[in-house]
């Protein structure tokens, strides 16, 4: 069960946090160091279904409006 | 002269009966027919090497006029086209071709017309369906494209095999009765002798390390009047058809193989033979030859970039008389295939003859097979094609591949070390490699120093340009480095899919292999995902030809090995995707995991070069008897037994291929006929492995997999297991058990 409620102490820290793990980094490397994040935290959290939970959740949010990008296919 | 419907003739005492016999090539059909001495003149309606006009034809009706012609039952017959058929089987086997090549245009046809298909579509299939059935009909006027395309097959047969690839070759075209390895595998045979600095290149030179046999084509008795039947028909002699043919012969059960080639596969196929494949090769005597002639290897490392990302050893444990893999050259196994299948005496090995019309009855199948010395009808109960992706059967009934197909393509370079070998006998992937940037690279050694190593190459890449030495040569020694010498023994650029058929049994034809299904290279498991066909419909189709099991029970072919070949082929597509990432998501994504592998379990384990094959278990099988108790290990129902070591020997080796009770320590043990009893000791490996306290038993089936274990065996219990296990099903076992 993924938890959305708020769960972080000093939210402006994480959020202040990810975005330095980027400083210095070309386009392809941080999409690299993206990548390398969600499968240190997928193994992490070690559960299949909540990692789609999330998906979802992602997807929900960042879903470009309808008739731009419409190619990438349809959320799990 | 007028008349109705027939009038005869009298030319002094011989009569002449000329019969409208019914609506077929056009609405007047008319047959001269000769009764005494059972001679017809059959117009159009029946051709004979040739394509029958169907400009104005009646389709509806042909089938049935084709019938009232065969009721006559002609001893001669001169067809509208084609040469005079002077036996009765030749005349059958025209009746049977024109209302094949009828029915199934027919039906291809309204098929496609209720799907609502363009009318390009529909001529497209039909032209396949055509040529791959009739492609062996010689003049195929009345369908231009169909003749062109024969024209292109004939052509192919006397061409180089060099030249025989590429665009040249028309892609619908099918091998009639030839097994086909692969698919869009174009293959070249040269040599390039190891020169310095300037490489040479010899057309249709054989590898240098192997000569491919030419067995003789012998005449079969059909061909003079006798014979015609057969219980087991297998059309292809590749390698499940071979496979299929010993397993069936070490039943007893006799068959008839045809292929139209006369020798073992050329080049490099399957290379990799996996455990189970080298347990079933054992159980059939042929596991000594693997070990002592394979390379024995275990270990694979997975390079990113120029260093390691990590390593794997695929049997870390002992007391296994099979290793993880054994790599050897396709042929040799074939080769000595077709040995064993002679020394059983029960197969009939008929080289150079083309499966030419496939007939499905409900009793069995109906086959018209071309020889070089003449056609003739084969009757068959059963038919197993093992005729390869291309397989000429599957197309002849018009069944579908449901799948993928994956926009790349790979080349094969096979080379033989001249100096000092820079590996060890395991297998290396590279992602990225330096000397192959962007790529992937997979190097595997074979038998007589050969080195087997497939490059990724992109779907953009030009195949035959690909495939000439000068260029890869450079990428070969780009690899090697400068002062490695080799020889260059073969060249092939391929792609790939990854599908399956929606049935692999339709009434009394079975596809086994690649005919019923095709995965990506990755993951070795195309040819041992068709071996492991052979060795589940083998003591099946034998059970019922002996009378042990009925028809049911080959129904589980289809329950056991479909969902085994979507195991293969799930495994084999989540690998292709890993290492040709198809989006520049997924190639972060592998990258990152290759990048986290070097320091993280977790990640080594994402790590996909392939997922080797590993046997199928059964576990949905209506085979098997689910556990009634609780096991902490040990092979499940479904499962493969594992080997162990006893005194004297391997556990896998007691086992055999009739039923078995695997009994774990002595004492009293219910005894059913047609089960053997294997004792083995309660204390040690064995038993570890099987998770058996004293006392406990397995029940194996003929083909070593689990049907049931108890561990407190009774006879009822038994009894209701092998009842299920023959096919009777869970109603039955109920009804034994009470």
């Amino acid at each position: 069960m993924l938890d959305t409620s708020p769960n972080l102490p000093d939210p402006d820290a994480v959020f202040a946090t990810l975005v330095r793990a980027h400083r210095d980094l070309s386009p392809e490397e941080s999409r690299r160091l993206d990548a390398a994040l969600v499968l240190l935290f997928a193994n992490h959290i070690g559960d299949l279904s909540v990692l789609e939970e999330a998906i979802r959740e992602a997807r929900r949010a960042v879903r470009v409006p309808t008739g731009t990008r419409e190619d990438e296919g349809t959320p799990p | 002269m007028t008349f109705a419907r027939e009038m005869t003739l009298w030319l002094g005492s011989r009569e002449v009966r000329i019969i409208h016999i019914g609506r077929a090539h056009t609405a007047g059909d008319t047959v001269v027919w000769l009764p005494k001495e059972r001679v017809l003149f059959a117009g159009d309606t029946v051709e004979f090497g040739a394509t029958p006009y169907c400009g104005d034809a009646h389709f509806r009706d042909w089938p049935a006029t084709l019938a009232a012609i065969r009721a006559l039952g002609p001893e001669a017959l001169v067809p509208g086209r084609g040469r005079a058929l002077t036996t009765g089987s030749d005349s059958r086997l025209a009746i049977e071709g024109t209302e094949a090549f009828v029915t199934r245009l027919f039906a291809l046809v309204r098929a496609y017309a209720e799907r609502g298909a363009s009318l390009k579509e529909t001529y497209d299939a039909a032209m396949r369906c055509a040529a791959a059935r009739f492609r062996a009909v010689g003049h195929l006027r009345a369908l231009h494209a169909v003749q062109r395309l024969a024209r292109l097959r004939r052509g192919d047969r006397d061409r180089p095999p060099a030249r025989l690839d590429g665009r040249a070759r028309p892609r619908a075209v099918a091998r009639a009765g030839r097994r086909d390895h692969s698919e869009d595998r174009r293959g070249a045979r040269l040599k390039t002798g190891r020169l310095r600095g300037q490489e040479r290149r010899k057309r249709n030179a054989m590898p240098t390390t192997y000569t491919n046999p030419r067995f003789p084509f012998r005449r079969p008795p059909e061909l003079d009047g006798k014979g015609g039947s057969a219980r087991v028909v297998i059309v292809g002699a590749g390698l499940v058809g071979l496979t299929l043919a010993l397993d069936l012969a070490r039943h007893g059960i006799a068959s008839v193989v045809v292929d139209d080639d006369d020798t073992v596969s050329f080049g490099s196929r399957a290379i990799c033979f996996a455990k189970r494949s080298l347990e079933i090769y054992d159980r059939l005597g042929l596991g000594h030859k693997l070990l002592e002639k394979g390379i024995t290897w275990k270990v694979g490392k997975v390079f990113f970039g120029s260093s390691l990302a990590y390593a794997f050893d695929l049997l870390p444990e002992d007391g296994h008389r099979m290793p993880a893999f054994v790599n050897l050259q396709q042929y040799y196994l074939e080769e000595w295939l077709v040995e064993a299948c002679a020394e059983t005496g029960l197969v009939d090995l008929r080289w150079k003859s083309r499966v030419v019309s496939v007939d499905p009855r409900a009793d069995g199948v109906r086959l018209g097979v071309e020889t070089p010395e003449g056609a003739y009808v084969l009757e068959a109960e059963w038919l197993a094609a093992c005729d390869g992706a291309r397989s000429t059967v599957r197309e002849a009934l018009g069944l579908p591949f449901v799948g993928q197909v994956f926009r790349d393509r790979f080349l094969i370079a096979d080379v033989v070390l001249k100096s000092d070998v820079p590996f060890p006998t395991e297998r290396w992937f590279w992602f990225d490699p330096p000397f192959h940037p962007g790529q992937s690279v997979l190097l595997h050694k074979q038998p007589d120093g050969v080195w087997r190593i497939d490059f990724q190459l992109g779907w953009e890449a030009d195949p035959e340009e690909e495939k000439r030495p000068e260029r890869v040569v450079p990428r070969i020694r780009a690899m090697l480095g400068p002062n490695v010498a080799f020889e260059l023994e073969w060249v092939s650029v391929y792609t790939f899919r990854c599908r399956r058929l929606e049935r692999f049994r339709h009434g009394r034809i079975f596809f086994v292999g690649n005919s019923a299904h095709q995965v990506s290279p990755f993951g070795a498991r195309g040819g041992n995902g068709g071996i492991q066909d052979a060795d589940n419909l083998a003591w099946k189709l034998a059970a019922v030809l002996k009378g042990t099991a009925s028809d049911a029970l080959l129904d589980s072919y289809d329950a056991e090995r479909i969902p085994a070949a979507d195991e293969n082929i799930l495994h084999s597509t989540r690998a292709t995707d890993f290492i040709t990432p198809k989006t520049e998501a997924a190639r972060a994504y592998r990258d990152a995991v290759l990048l986290l592998a070097r320091e993280h379990a977790f990640a080594r384990r994402m790590v996909n070069s392939g997922r080797l094959s590993l046997p199928h278990t059964y576990a949905a099988s209506p085979l098997s008897t689910p556990d009634s108790e609780a096991w902490e290990g040990g092979p499940a129902p479904g499962a493969p037994c594992v080997d162990a070591p006893l005194e004297g020997g391997f556990l896998l080796n007691r086992l055999g291929n009739e039923p078995v009770l695997l009994r774990f320590g002595g004492g009293a043990c219910p005894v059913l006929p047609g089960v053997r009893l294997v004792t083995v000791p309660a204390e040690g490996t064995a038993a570890e492995r099987y998770a058996a306290p004293s006392g406990a038993a397995y029940l194996v089936r003929p083909d070593q997999h689990v049907a049931a274990r108890f561990q407190t065996p009774t006879t009822d219990r038994i009894a209701a297991a092998l009842s299920r296990l023959w096919g009777a099903g869970d109603a039955a076992a109920a009804r034994e058990a009470a």
